[in-house]
């Protein structure tokens, strides 16, 4: 101990700086040389996912790495003294003990401890700025310590410094425990997770190529097991593409299948690249091009003529192209041209094309959803909730937030105690549970319409709504609701005329600015610019935005404006009785008792319950309507 | 960080030779620098789009197929993968697949199975990249594979990808270069310049083989400068400058004889050279050990020429020892010093 006290201790920087030298000048460039051989092979392993290769080269580069440094370290120490960096300094090794150059097995054991610390990433080396002789894990080992022949020796390290560092030893200690824990979790999940998978495939390890998972699942589902080849699994992807339940992703890795891997080409595999390129319409109408180059009188040819036509909106060639396709069209066909009918707003029509479908496993769900919708628009409106609250428990969480959505909707529309009904039970339970319901347009729409409760919604709640991802339509709508709250009518109702003006707006958004502008008329005058905006609408908007116009009319005493409007409606062949039962109903409260009697007797083949009330139980305003009427003008 | 500095720069007047090089080299940089520009954000435009990369991938693994003995070994299996549909290897293919002359050159006629639009885009975009390269410097002045007659052998020399590039390269020529020049005269210099920077280009066509991505820059060029200059200096101190801490005890100069300097620098060539998959291009340094061998060749004929024993450069009185480490603050100590004799003797 007293030579220990007579030694001249290095400088923790001049140390520093020595193994600086040792690694950028000496080890490194000498590791760059000797692992260049590996270096290619560990390369190639790597791009080849070769991951056996690839842990061999990485191992053996590492043993050369450690047992080179190892070696250096030691010999250099004990025929020189010290490392390279080191000897260009001034310092030496020396035995703590004798104060003269290390004996061989404590230059071996040294240069280990080195290694040891310099795996840990260097954190033991730091004990030179804590330990009292600065003596670092390997000079603890060896019995050794450094001293410094050119400059005065230092002291020992100041108890702040040395608490810093134990500060970092405490530090450092926890990171590893962490990685460890968080470490040894994901091997446990992995584990897990590969015994699932092995027990899953059996033995077999063939690597799947990339398809739609949920086309996958639909194909199995298919009764009778349908032929998984590429042509009949992209038919499956087109049919629950055109039902919206998988997105271009799904529909790009089917297309990829056939079109990149079998390299097959065919009409259909260009058709649906047309819709996985939809965004952009150059590319897109090349495709469409293509499929008829490719197969001029198959069905796809057909369809690139319907797919033009439906994307500018021109109704007559929608239906010159149905019409020209084979008679019985594939499913994905027939599924665009039931949404092309409830664009249209003709339920009817597409409630006869979807009962004509029959079962159809991979969209069955969508093809539910459109039948509540449609008997809805046709004003089957108890077989329509009926089916709707059978439906909604077994859909998929988004199928089930769509039709919820749009059952609550339609319901807040006609009545604003709708609030119990079950599409707005489901909305008001997700509200609480899923953060992106908002994402869905026309739960959106249900939202805001329970929220705004017919105009009774509190002043400062709409805000709330709009998040990062909601879109820019769906922000301006908000902001027209929060108007109408804080009592702006006016900024409302022109972000509403705005919307509905901008073609960029998407169909829902537009279908709900048309509504909301008619229902908050409060004035005639209003109420008559509503209808001057009305005239531009076409399909389903112009239905349901002129039955709302209709409700206001009758609301503002204008029974004469609704008549007129209904006998628009009438002539377009978009009314039916329930408006006839509620025109006459208000007719006669509002004294008009021989234009609802005109009306009922025009309208009486196609009014439900006109036999009368079956029970005194039963009577409602209608009845009573109809038994006066009759009473009236029935008398002998 | 350490790097040579030797004794700095010798003046114009000193080493025009040298200096007139760099001037050209910097005339053509600063001269290709907007077209450059230009042309390089038309190239990354379609380069970056990863649909383009796809299908270039996936042809060219299919060409692959088509033609597999033109191809490594390592090709033909990325191919294989890309083939099976494993979209890192399209992407990676598709990514190589423009440094491949044959298949830019063959491909866009040959009928390739697959997506027709998509080919058809695919050939239209290959069109307006080639049209693109046809005014990039670096494809104008570069050595490519598609490269006929010898002037590229020489021009590709002065062209430069970006300021790291030119400048790195520059900076080792005008240090070595302008020490050489005074020894060796200002003609030998531009032969070992120029000589070098083609038995550079040679070498590279030789082991890396060309591609349709242009060889270019001065490094062949000038490792030839710098191994000749160690050659002269067999035994002679070096002197670099390092800086290991950010302190003047730790700052300075340290001197290294030539030898090892020299054997550093072929070393790490060697190892860079041995390491590089030349399907992925990157650091030709094939070329730099072209450069190399060529001043070897040219050393050897000097020595032949005018020395009739090895050539060895006695050091100056006053020049350190090799292996000694001077740190700033030495010589600011040194410089302090009340004696004059020791602080002459301190300068280096």
């Amino acid at each position: 101990m007293p030579l220990l006290n007579r030694a001249k201790m290095a400088a923790p920087m001049d140390r520093l700086a020595a193994a600086s030298v040792d690694w950028l000048v000496v080890l490194v460039p000498i590791f760059v040389a000797l692992s260049a051989p590996f270096k290619r092979h560990m390369l190639e392993s790597m791009v080849l996912d070769d991951r056996s290769e690839f842990v061999l080269t990485v191992t053996a580069l590492a043993l050369i790495a450690l047992i080179g440094s190892w070696l250096y370290q030691s010999l250099m120490t004990y025929f020189w003294g010290g490392s390279a960096g080191k000897l260009l300094f001034g310092l030496r090794v020396v035995d703590v003990w004798t104060h003269r150059a290390p004996r061989l097995g404590a230059c071996m054991i040294r240069g280990g401890g080195y290694i040891l610390g310099t795996l840990l990433f260097c954190v033991p080396h730091l004990s030179i700025f804590s330990n009292v002789r600065r003596r670092p894990l390997h000079d603890k080992l060896a019995d050794t310590m450094v001293i410094s022949l050119r400059r005065p020796a230092v002291g020992a390290p100041h108890s702040a410094e040395a608490s810093f560092v134990r500060g970092i030893y405490a530090g450092f200690l926890a990171i590893v425990l962490l990685v460890m824990g968080i470490a040894g979790g994901q091997i446990t999940r992995e584990i897990r997770d590969q015994e699932q998978l092995a027990t899953i495939l059996g033995e077999e390890d063939e690597v799947a190529p990339d398809l739609c998972e949920a086309v996958t699942d639909a194909m199995e589902r298919a009764p009778g097991g349908r032929i998984n080849d590429g042509e009949s699994r992209l038919q499956t992807a087109l049919a629950m593409f055109a039902a919206g339940t998988v997105g271009r992703e799904c529909l790009r890795l089917e297309v990829d299948e056939v079109l990149h891997r079998q390299g097959e080409e065919s009409a259909l595999a260009y058709v649906a690249q047309a819709f996985v390129h939809a965004d952009q319409a150059e590319l897109s109408n090349a495709y469409l091009e293509q499929a008829c180059k490719v197969e001029p009188d198959s069905e796809s040819c057909h369809l690139t003529s319907l797919i033009s036509s439906w994307a500018s909106s021109e109704a007559e060639g929608v239906d010159q192209a149905l019409d020209a396709i084979a008679d019985e069209p594939s499913l994905f066909v027939k599924i665009w041209r039931v949404r092309y009918l409830m664009k249209l707003g003709r339920y009817q029509d597409a409630l006869t094309a979807l009962n004509s479908m029959g079962s159809q496993p991979a969209v069955a769900s969508f093809m539910g959803v459109l039948k509540v919708k449609a008997m809805w628009g046709e004003n089957h409106l108890g077989e329509a909730r009926l089916l709707g609250s059978t439906l909604i428990d077994s859909l998929d969480p988004d199928m089930q937030t769509e039709l919820a959505g749009w059952m609550c909707y339609e319901e807040l529309n006609l009545s604003c105690r709708a609030r119990a009904s079950s599409g707005c039970q489901v909305i008001e339970k997700q509200m609480a549970e899923r953060e992106d319901l908002l994402e869905t347009p026309i739960a959106a729409l249900a939202v805001l319409q329970l929220k705004d409760q017919c105009g009774k919604g509190s002043a400062h709640d709409f805000n709330e709504l709009i998040t990062e991802d909601t879109s820019s339509a769906m922000q301006t709508l908000v902001e027209a609701y929060q108007s109408r709250a804080s009592g702006q009518r006016v900024a409302a109702r022109e972000s509403l005329r705005k919307l509905w003006a901008n073609e960029k707006t998407p169909d829902t958004i537009k279908d709900e600015a048309l509504r909301r502008y008619v229902s908050w008329s409060t004035s005639h005058d209003e109420l008559t610019s509503a209808q001057e905006l009305w005239k531009q609408a076409t399909g389903r908007q112009r239905l349901n935005a002129g039955q709302d116009l209709i409700r206001r009319h009758l609301a503002l005493g204008d029974y004469k404006q609704a008549v007129e409007l209904l006998s628009v409606l009438n002539s377009d062949g978009e009314t039916n009785s329930t408006w006839a039962r509620e025109l006459m109903v208000a007719a006669y409260k509002s004294g008009q008792h021989r234009e609802a009697w005109a009306w009922l007797k025009k309208y009486r083949d196609g009014l439900d319950n006109f036999g009368g009330p079956r029970s005194p139980a039963s009577v409602d305003d209608f009845s009573q309507v109809v038994m006066a009427l009759e009473k009236e003008f029935q008398r002998p | 960080m350490i790097i040579p500095i030797l004794n700095g720069l010798l003046r114009f007047t000193y080493a025009p030779v040298t200096w007139m090089i760099f001037l050209v080299n910097a005339a053509v940089f600063f001269a290709g620098l907007i077209p450059t520009l230009e042309a390089q954000a038309v190239m990354d435009h379609y380069l970056d789009e990863s649909h383009f990369i796809d299908t270039q991938g996936r042809l060219f693994a299919q060409f692959i197929g088509t033609f597999p003995d033109t191809y490594s070994e390592l090709m033909k299996k990325l191919a294989e993968r890309a083939r099976a549909g494993e979209e890192d290897k399209v992407k990676l293919l598709g990514s190589l697949a423009i440094r491949n002359e044959k298949f830019l050159r063959e491909a866009t006629a040959l009928p390739l199975k697959g997506d027709q639009v998509e080919i058809g885009r695919w050939r239209d975009r290959v069109e307006i990249i080639k049209n693109t390269q046809d005014r990039h410097p670096s494809y104008v002045l570069g050595l490519t594979a598609q490269d006929e007659g010898l002037n590229k052998w020489f021009s590709y020399i002065f062209v430069h990808s970006g300021a790291y590039h030119f400048l790195g390269n520059m900076y080792f020529l005008l240090i070595f270069g302008s020490m050489l020049e005074p020894l060796i005269g200002g003609l030998a210099v531009l032969v070992v310049f120029l000589a070098s920077g083609v038995i550079g280009a040679g070498m590279f066509l030789l082991l890396s083989g060309a591609t349709a991505a242009p060889l270019i820059g001065a490094s062949g060029a000038v490792s030839g400068l710098m191994v000749l200059f160690c050659l002269y200096f067999w035994r002679a101190p070096v002197r670099f400058f390092y800086m290991f801490l950010p302190s003047t005890s730790y700052v300075g100069y340290l001197f290294l004889p030539a030898w090892v300097v020299m054997l550093m620098f072929v070393l790490s060539d060697v190892a860079g050279y041995w390491g590089t998959v030349n399907d992925f291009g990157g650091v030709a340094y094939s070329a730099h050990l072209g450069g190399e061998v060529a001043s070897l060749i040219v050393g050897a004929t000097i020595y032949l020429l005018r020395y009739r024993k090895p050539h060895r450069l006695t050091p100056a009185p006053n020049t350190p020892a090799v292996g000694h480490i001077v740190s700033f603050a030495d010589l600011v100590e040194q410089m302090r010093s009340p004696n004059p004799i020791q602080r002459r003797n301190s300068r280096v």
